[in-house]
């Protein structure tokens, strides 16, 4: 049911926009680490760095977006 | 009948290369409690490839095309049968003979009560046969309103020809009977007995019957789970035409809050049981204090289920009680818009009260007040949910056949119930009730009395429905009688009991209780006696009552506008929802019409006694 | 509404509305239900042990392991789009893609417990949420990893097109989910305790 974009010029922007968000939570995983390695009690600064990461998973990867409509909308 | 040998028989194999690999591997005896892990899990992977998955998921998965099966009559409710009715009767019975299994517990524990000092079992046996009382009679309670008017109503009331995942819906069902095998197969390792709760330390290491509980009891949770799944899933997605959330039968909102309730929180349920598997057989120490762990942890994990899990049974039985009194008192629903609302309250409400079981366990002080008010809080909707059942049949023209009286005594279990539970959610009074026999009373009250009356409601009123014929109405009165007056005489004493010091769970008691229990014992047999007048009830009506014709109760909703029992696919014509479900006593009200239906929709009549079934006060 | 609707009719035309409404929102209540047992568990982790850690964590190869998730979600991601743009070859590559990373992944995890089980065996408490919550996330790669080769071979087997693909679809949200799930347990097991 996928109703956006059929040619390959969108195949390709959408796979730019996969990469975008791959490379943002590798970032924001090596910036995570950083951080639990270096403060002595990390749990609170972690927790926004888990909930971004889940946030970008669940918007871009998993095309939460769907349940709006349940209808529609992937890739 | 093919299937089914074929899904025995590949359990079996299925378990047998479970067990007997790992005991290949790993060495030591056959009947070690690693072993039946692994034959338990790969015989269910058997048992369910046999009786139908192989047949239809797995044959796909690999490209083939799927072999659906074409049996009809009797047999096709001994296979994997798609249709959401048959499976609704797969449900209806197996669950009505499970509780009677779980009855026949009862009256043994009884036997065992009526005098002090040890009778006919020992202690051991004793916990044995309450543990399995136990896990058989939640069984019931969590699936039985749930698996069969669930099926079976849901799809036809909300306009649809099946639910959402016919397939899935067939797998919840024959997920069911390993369970039953699991649970009776106990005693051959020894037996469980640990209560249904199955509290550590004792659940960790007591004799392996334990190890099948917590298999059995785990599969039962996945059943749960993918069935609540299917329930919403099928209501979001499959209502007809017009049927908008505001016009759904009150039973298929119940439903709707209860398979919610099942789909989310079962997962603590099952993930509390694999600790106490992990902690059995893999040497982990979750709940062993020594090395660290915290048997309140299962207390905690449990009971974030197994609080839920009272809704999941008492929601859909304030569902079919409302039904039937809204049907069979010519009204409409009080307050339709605030009993869905206090449907969903619960629902809500319901994942935050569980540590009120666990007051006297030891856990943090700070956690009594919370848990406190929030399980107070609790009784508000369910007061709502209470006063429109009473507002429905205030003036209303009842007609006073079996349903409605099982309802209206539903309306007074409940109370008791719910009148009893204050002192419970009080952390003071509660301190010295925790595990007695007030308690006891208490939960029977309230699952038994809002349950068990509420599935057998629905069973008369929907038997002529599911059957097409009717039920003797005048047995069925004197079976409400004789069962109710039964039940007070039973559990009204366990009150008592509880308060003079009598504590559950255990096989002795002091000597000066003995007056009481004798008398609740006598009373008990007395009770579970009415039960075989059901059993005659429901056979003799199936095979010779008089035939019911599509609408005996003169109702409005879609199951009643379709033949007894409905056709195939539910409808002759796509049927289109134009109103209210309960447009009683208003002129001009009409819930649907059907698309190539000449006559037209339904009006809901005023009771006129033009059913075959019967006449009008 | 046509006058003359048979019931197969009937019965196929809600098939065809009703078919991939039904699936998501089965799809996401199942995922929904599996965030309830996940968090379960790892709420048990921090009842029994807090943000306890041992010293002897392979800090190096639990990164690894994030990496080779998060590559082949990238891979999995890739997949989806490119068959809902017709390119079955891509389709293909990146599905076993993703197939490989995630054997390689339980490799890692099979390596992770050899180590662990030196330094902090099950009879501990840390060693029990440790193996519990990595054996229970593995798990779910090994059923993702199966239901991944099923939806290859039905492609490779010519199933599929942009406007039908919802195996596809399914199974790689149910990947995505996987490593969302490793997102939590992640800092959990190994960032909490922190330096």
């Amino acid at each position: 049911m996928s109703d956006n974009s059929n040619d390959t010029g969108g195949l390709t922007a959408v796979i730019q926009r996969g990469w975008l968000t791959a490379g943002a939570l590798a970032v924001l995983t090596f910036i995570e680490y950083i951080v639990a390695t270096s403060v002595d009690r990390p749990t609170l600064w972690l927790l926004p760095f888990i909930i971004t990461k889940g946030g970008l998973i669940l918007e871009v990867f998993m095309h939460s977006s769907d349940l709006k409509t349940l209808d529609g909308g992937n890739a | 009948m093919r299937q089914l040998l074929r899904a025995v028989i590949f359990g079996i194999l299925g378990y047998l290369v479970g067990a007997v690999l790992t005991w290949l591997v790993r060495g030591g005896s056959l009947g070690d409690e690693v072993c039946v892990v692994f034959g338990y899990v790969v015989g269910l992977v058997g048992w369910l490839f046999g009786i139908g998955m192989g047949d239809t998921w797995v044959r796909e998965w690999f490209g083939l095309p799927a072999r659906e099966s074409e049996v009809t009559g009797w047999k096709r409710y001994l296979g994997f049968s798609t249709n959401h009715k048959v499976i609704g009767i797969q449900y209806l019975a197996t669950f009505i003979v499970v509780l009677l299994l779980g009855g026949v517990a009862a009256m043994i524990i009884r036997l065992e009560l009526a005098q002090a000092g040890e009778g006919i079992l020992n202690a051991d046996r004793y916990n044995q046969i309450m543990s399995m009382h136990g896990i058989l009679m939640v069984a019931v309670a969590v699936a039985a309103i749930l698996g069969s008017f669930g099926n079976y109503l849901v799809p036809i009331m909300i306009g649809a020809d099946d639910m959402a995942f016919p397939r899935l819906n067939a797998v919840t069902f024959w997920l069911i009977p390993p369970v039953a095998i699991g649970l009776l197969a106990a005693p051959a390792l020894g037996s469980f007995d640990a209560g249904w709760t199955a509290y550590p330390p004792l659940s960790v290491v007591n004799n392996g019957g334990q190890i099948l509980f917590v298999l059995a009891v785990t599969t039962f949770g996945l059943s749960s789970i993918l069935g609540g799944l299917n329930v919403i899933t099928t209501i979001v997605t499959m209502r007809a035409p017009g049927m908008t959330w505001g016009r759904l039968p009150i039973f298929v909102w119940a439903a709707f809050a209860a398979s919610m309730i099942s789909l989310l929180t079962t997962q603590f349920f099952a993930a509390s049981l694999v600790l106490i598997a992990m902690d059995r057989v893999a040497g982990t120490v979750f709940f062993d204090g020594a090395a660290g762990g915290d048997p309140l942890l299962y207390q905690h994990l449990f009971w974030f289920y197994s609080h839920p899990a009272v809704y999941v049974m008492v929601l859909p039985g304030f569902g079919v009680v409302l039904e039937t009194i809204t049907h069979m008192s010519r009204k409409p629903l009080f307050a339709y818009k605030a009993v869905v609302v206090s449907l969903l309250t619960i629902a809500g409400l319901s994942v935050i009260v569980w540590a009120h079981h666990m007051f006297t366990s030891g856990m943090a002080e700070y956690l009594h007040g919370p848990f406190m008010f929030a399980t107070e809080m609790i009784s508000v909707p369910t007061g709502v949910i209470f006063l429109s059942a009473v507002a429905t049949l205030w003036r209303g023209r009842l007609w006073m056949k079996t349903p409605l009286f099982f309802a209206m005594i539903w309306i007074f279990q409940f109370l008791m119930g719910g009148v009893t539970g204050i002192f419970l959610a009080d952390v003071v009074t509660d301190v010295s009730l925790h595990d007695s026999y007030f308690v006891v009373a208490h939960f029977h009250y309230t699952i038994m009395g809002g349950m068990i009356f509420a599935f057998l409601t629905g069973i008369f009123f929907w038997f002529p429905k599911i059957t097409g014929r009717m039920i003797n109405d005048r047995l069925g009165i004197i079976f409400a009688v004789w069962l109710t007056i039964g039940f007070q005489l039973t559990f009204l004493p366990q009150f008592w009991l509880g308060t003079n010091g009598m504590n559950r769970r255990i096989a002795d008691y002091p000597e000066q209780l003995e007056g009481a229990n004798l008398f609740s014992s006598i009373s008990a047999y007395f009770l579970g006696g009415s039960f075989l007048l059901l059993v005659y009830i429901l056979l003799s009506a199936a095979r010779r009552g008089p035939r019911a014709g599509d609408n005996p109760w003169n109702a409005s909703t879609l199951e009643w506008q379709v033949s007894s029992p409905p056709p195939e696919h539910n409808f002759s014509g796509q049927p289109t929802v134009l109103g209210h479900p309960y447009g009683y006593g208003t002129a001009g009200s009409r819930h649907a019409e059907f698309a190539g239906v000449t006559t037209g929709g339904p009006t809901p009549p005023e009771p006129t006694g033009a059913g075959e079934g019967g006449d009008n006060e | 509404m046509a006058m003359t609707t048979t019931p197969e009719a009937v019965h196929s035309r809600a098939e065809a509305t009703y078919r991939p409404a039904a699936n998501r929102l089965g799809l996401w209540l199942f995922l929904a239900s599996e965030t309830f047992l996940f968090s379960a568990f790892i709420s048990s982790r921090f009842v029994v042990s807090g943000t306890d850690q041992p010293e002897h964590l392979n800090q190096g190869l639990a990164l690894l392991l994030t990496l080779l998730l998060l590559w082949s979600s990238i891979s999995a991601f890739r997949a989806e789009a490119a068959i809902a743009h017709d390119n079955r070859r891509l389709f293909q590559r990146e599905m076993l893609t993703t197939i490989v990373l995630g054997l390689l992944f339980l490799v890692g995890v099979g390596l992770e417990f050899n180590e662990a089980l030196a330094d902090f065996p099950a009879n501990t408490i840390y060693g029990s949420s440790f193996f519990m919550l990595i054996g229970l996330h593995a798990f779910h790669v090994l059923t993702g990893i199966l239901a991944l080769g099923v939806v290859w071979n039905l492609g490779r087997l010519g199933h599929y097109g942009s406007d039908d693909h919802w195996p596809v679809e399914g199974v790689v949200k149910y990947w995505h989910f996987v490593d969302l799930m490793w997102v939590a347990i992640y800092p959990t097991l190994y960032l909490f305790g922190g330096s």
